[in-house]
């Protein structure tokens, strides 16, 4: 998605701060509050994009615009407010960094609930955003967002 | 002047080694790591690629849940989508894997030559463990079992477990049994039998059990009370724990502080504490003696055919597991060593497992084995049935055979693998 430099600004467990360079310039803050997680692009030239992460839920902020994209109820996924062209390559976009911000190979996330192969769902999430559905890639981009957090 | 009938034994035992050996040295290159990004079998992408970045001076190889742009640093040519460091045990397995690493450069076949010679180490063991008459029986039972096999030619960790605990409880015993007016040779041999289980245990701190239950069962069998042996004992749990933190050398080396050490240990447990209960190919320990669904290492497509490495228990020596527990108990019920160390390592093996409710898979049962074999082959040769060990082993060989194509990964047409599948119960 044409990001070809981090220049990371800061790195902890829960927290992220990071530059990103090449086509897609701007600046990617991360933060993970229990089993939340909140990525917050600044890119020149558009308002703030917020996605937030949970378990079971995925939602979208934009210039003071809250939107809950996909939800899951009784362990399946369902679209509850389809996203724009716009939004979901802005989505793809925060993906293709998070394959390399997120603990490399596998790790336990959500305090241990799950455990998860980081790298590969990042990079799954991402091929299935550009392709498929939002019902159908949810649950890799939730996985793929909640390790951004390192384990204890 | 020896009889040549005396060197009989001994010539038998060196023979099924060497042939050990042999066999799992062919097509030891046999799953291939190639591909646009390392293809590895199993664990080794975390052992063998741990072993890597070590050799290569990488601070990462020690760091817990690094992120991805951590490893991107410098040549990238050995990281899958799949691998990163072993920062959920400690350093014992990569450790050992280094030398031949730095030695021959990385490929398939330098990885996984450590777990050959570790493979042959435990042989030799078991092969004293289980005396003259014994040895050669119980050395041939582990050496083709499937599980012992596929572990002996794959760069992962629980060979390394299994030569450690064997060695150090063969040495142990060899130095109970040392002349005890050979002080210096005595104390030598509980050395070597420290430095074996502190290196068992810094591959998986599963070996804590096993190693206390051969120390126990050595100090409080009858020969042990005898001689006095708790001392001794002791004295070899002390140089087992000195090695234990003698592993963390490199890691300290490698600008990492004591507080690190602590930190990552507290790392390793939450993580062991979080470990899902359920997680793919994972069984509840009370099956696994009677195991039947093989664990999947590795499946390629080979033009038509299909390579396939499935972890298989040699059935007869998991199913004599339990039957071997409760026979070394009975007989060890007077405390002979002979019978009481095999059975409460087995114990040690196996039972600590109940207690934890975390996913496991089967062969983290295979450290049991040369104990079992131990008392597998005594009970053979205090049977009144002369021809029961050779068939005993006669049918563990003809079952090895039979498994050994998806053993070793040699290319199956569908409908062979197909067959393989549906005996050994693998959904495909």
């Amino acid at each position: 998605m044409g990001i070809f430099a981090y220049d990371i600004i800061h790195a902890d467990r829960k927290t992220l701060d990071v530059r990103l360079e090449g086509q897609t310039t701007g600046r990617l803050r991360v933060e993970v509050r229990g089993e939340v997680v909140t990525q917050r692009l600044e890119a020149a030239g558009r308002p703030p994009f917020v996605l937030q992460t949970s378990p079971d839920q995925l939602e979208t902020r934009e210039a003071a615009t809250a939107r809950v994209l996909a939800r899951k109820a009784a362990g399946r996924w369902g679209i509850v407010d389809a996203p724009s062209a716009a939004d979901t390559f802005t989505i793809a976009q925060i993906l293709a960094a998070d394959v390399d911000l997120a603990v490399q190979g596998a790790s336990m996330i959500w305090d241990g609930g799950q455990y998860a192969f980081c790298t590969w769902e990042c990079v799954k999430a991402g091929e299935c955003i550009r392709k498929d559905s939002l019902e159908e890639c949810a649950p890799r981009v939730v996985t793929c967002a909640a390790c951004l957090e390192q384990e204890p | 002047v020896r009889k040549a009938s005396d060197l009989t034994p001994f010539l038998g035992l060196a023979a099924i080694i060497a042939i050990a050996i042999a066999v799992y040295a062919v097509r030891l290159d046999q799953p291939k790591w190639d591909g646009p990004v390392p293809r590895y079998t199993y664990d080794e992408k975390y052992t063998a690629f741990t072993a890597n970045r070590i050799a290569r001076g990488d601070s990462v190889a020690y760091k817990s849940a690094a992120r991805r742009y951590e490893y991107l640093r410098g040549d990238t040519d050995d990281l899958s989508l799949l691998s990163r460091s072993e920062w959920t045990s400690p350093p014992g397995a990569p450790l050992a894997l280094v030398p031949f690493v730095a030695a021959f450069g990385y490929s398939e076949v330098s990885s996984r030559m450590a777990s050959i010679i570790a493979a042959a180490i435990a042989l030799l063991a078991t092969a004293s463990l289980a005396g003259r008459r014994s040895a050669g029986v119980a050395c041939a039972l582990v050496a083709f079992d499937g599980v012992f096999f596929v572990l002996a030619r794959t760069a992962m960790p629980y060979i390394f477990l299994v030569a450690g605990v064997t060695a150090g409880a063969a040495l142990t015993v060899r130095a109970l049994r040392a002349d005890q007016h050979k002080n210096r040779h005595r104390w030598i041999l509980l050395a070597g039998a420290g430095l074996a289980f502190g290196f068992g245990i810094s591959v998986r701190l599963t070996g804590v059990p096993l190693c206390l239950a051969v120390l126990v069962a050595v100090a409080i069998s009858r020969e042990g009370t005898e001689q006095r042996f708790l001392a001794p004992c002791l004295f070899v749990a002390l140089v087992a724990a000195t090695t234990y933190l003698a592993s963390y050398i490199p890691f300290l080396a490698s600008g990492h502080s004591l507080k690190d050490v602590v930190d990552f240990h507290r790392s390793m447990a939450w993580f062991h504490a979080h470990v899902p209960s359920d997680f793919p190919q994972g069984s509840r320990w009370y099956t696994w003696p009677w195991a039947m669904t093989p664990v999947v290492f590795r499946s390629d497509q080979v033009g038509s055919d299909t390579a396939v490495v499935w972890v298989v228990g040699g059935k007869l020596l998991w199913w004599a597991l339990v039957p071997a527990l409760i026979y070394g108990l009975w007989r060890g019920r007077n405390r002979a060593m002979v019978y009481l160390l095999p059975a409460a390592t087995i114990a040690a093996a196996w039972l600590p497992w109940a207690a934890l409710d975390r996913f496991a898979l089967f062969y983290y049962l295979v450290p049991a084995l040369p104990f079992t074999a131990v008392l597998v082959a005594r009970a053979l040769h205090e049977g009144r049935k002369r021809l029961m060990a050779p068939a005993y082993i006669g049918l563990s060989l003809l079952l090895f055979v039979a498994t050994y194509p998806v053993l070793a990964a040699v290319p199956l047409e569908p409908t062979t693998l197909a067959r393989y599948a549906t005996l050994l119960g693998v959904a495909r």
